[in-house]
């Protein structure tokens, strides 16, 4: 078993989905937390000056999503074969890619708005629907049946995130399939012990 | 062997990097481009409404990013291990997100040359030299030693793009390693058959 090391910053962001599959697949490893005032010691120690990075016995996955199907790949979370691990990477960069739709940034709360609810409505529920239709299709619980996968564990995280910062939109309502998912993953044994211990945070 | 199908238009664009793919391992797929007129009845079948998509004995793989790293975990074009995997996954991450952020659609003339001088500067020279620093490590042409792995080629491509649209740039004269290995790329039996017999267009 390598040596594993998460850098982030003390959040959940982009890095939970990486602790996630850690605590899900009850492997070992450091989540190494820097306070912004750390960073910029650190951020040159980076490949890319970014993070969330994963040290594998040193060596760097400067990359969150890379990081996310390595580290799914290793812990038979990518759906037992690589047609199936492809689906898990699908699945990934669409959801990922409906998110960063939302304008983070976006300082003028009128605009803030406007933008939001077009990420929503042409962008996160259609994803997500489309993902309800594939976990449908295969009448269990998660997206390859009854076996749990990274994909299930990534939707959950970034669920996780988005519901916090947009509560009114009241996602799970809207999704009923999406709502046994996140519930299932949520009761996952080690995943249920992570969520009561671990730090609370803004993001 | 499964049977391949990759559904895109007529265009090199985000298809070409799964093409070369087939190119490099000799492997047969139906090459499909759909035209504009043909385009509205076809979207609808694609799994997001978009293409690339890759049919993997009819499965959609419907992301491009996803594809690749499928057909280079298939064919053997990912490093030989799964930590090299990785390294392909978030180079292959890291090149796309510097690419998109070249301002191409900006329609105000002096702000997209700025732009475009800016993100060239901060974003797409140093990963460039980042890779190539990584390729110096492992003492070869390739990424991975004299082994040519996917993001090699994704590379090729990165750059046949950015010669065609910034030919002022020079990119290769200023990168002198990623110019080897560009000319090796380029010299694959396979690749070099596919560059000469490939339709010519104009993105």
């Amino acid at each position: 078993m390598p040596t594993y090391k998460l850098c982030y910053f003390n959040a959940r962001g982009l890095g939970e989905m990486l602790r996630l599959l850690f605590v899900q697949a009850d492997v070992e490893y450091e989540d190494v937390r820097y306070s912004s005032e750390e960073w910029p010691k650190y951020k040159p120690t980076m490949l890319f000056g970014q993070m969330p990075v994963l040290f594998v016995d040193g060596e760097q996955i400067a990359h969150s999503r890379a990081a996310l199907r390595y580290l799914a790949r290793e812990f038979k979370l990518d759906g037992g074969n690589s047609l199936n691990a492809a689906k898990v990477d699908m699945w990934t960069e669409a959801m990922i890619e409906a998110i960063m739709k939302l304008p983070f940034y976006e300082q003028d709360e009128a605009k803030k708005a406007e933008l939001t609810a077009v990420a929503f409505k042409d962008h996160i529920h259609p994803k997500l629907t489309k993902f309800e239709e594939a976990v449908n299709a295969k009448c269990g619980t998660y997206l390859f049946g009854n076996d749990i996968s990274a994909a299930d564990i990534m939707v959950f995280a970034i669920f996780d995130l988005v519901n916090r910062r947009n509560p009114d939109e009241k996602i799970l309502d809207k999704h009923p399939t999406l709502a046994k998912v996140v519930a299932a993953v949520q009761e996952q044994p080690r995943i249920a012990k992570w969520l009561k211990e671990r730090p609370e945070t803004e993001n | 062997m499964p049977t391949y199908k990759l559904c895109y238009f007529n265009a090199r664009g985000y298809g070409e990097m799964c093409r070369l793919l087939f190119a490099e391992a000799g492997v047969e797929y139906e090459d499909i481009r759909y035209t504009r007129e043909e385009w509205p009845e076809q979207k609808p079948k694609m799994l997001f409404g978009q293409m690339p998509v890759l049919f993997v004995d009819g499965e959609q793989i419907a992301h491009s990013r996803a594809a690749f790293r499928y057909l280079a975990r298939e064919f053997k074009l990912d490093g030989g291990n799964s930590l090299n995997a990785a390294k392909c996954d978030m180079w292959q991450e890291v090149e796309f997100e510097a690419i998109s952020k070249l301002p191409f659609s900006e329609e105000d003339e002096a702000k997209k040359a700025e732009l475009m001088t800016s993100i060239l500067k901060e974003q797409v020279h140093p990963k460039i030299t980042k890779y190539e620093e990584a390729i110096k490590e492992n003492g070869g042409i390739y990424l991975f030693g004299d082994k040519i792995s996917s993001v090699d080629i994704l590379m090729y491509g990165a750059v046949e793009f950015l010669d065609k649209f910034l030919p002022n740039e020079k990119i290769l004269e200023q990168h002198p390693t990623l110019k080897t290995l560009v000319e090796e790329v380029q010299k694959r039996p396979g690749i070099s058959k596919w560059l000469k017999e490939r339709p010519v267009t104009e993105m």
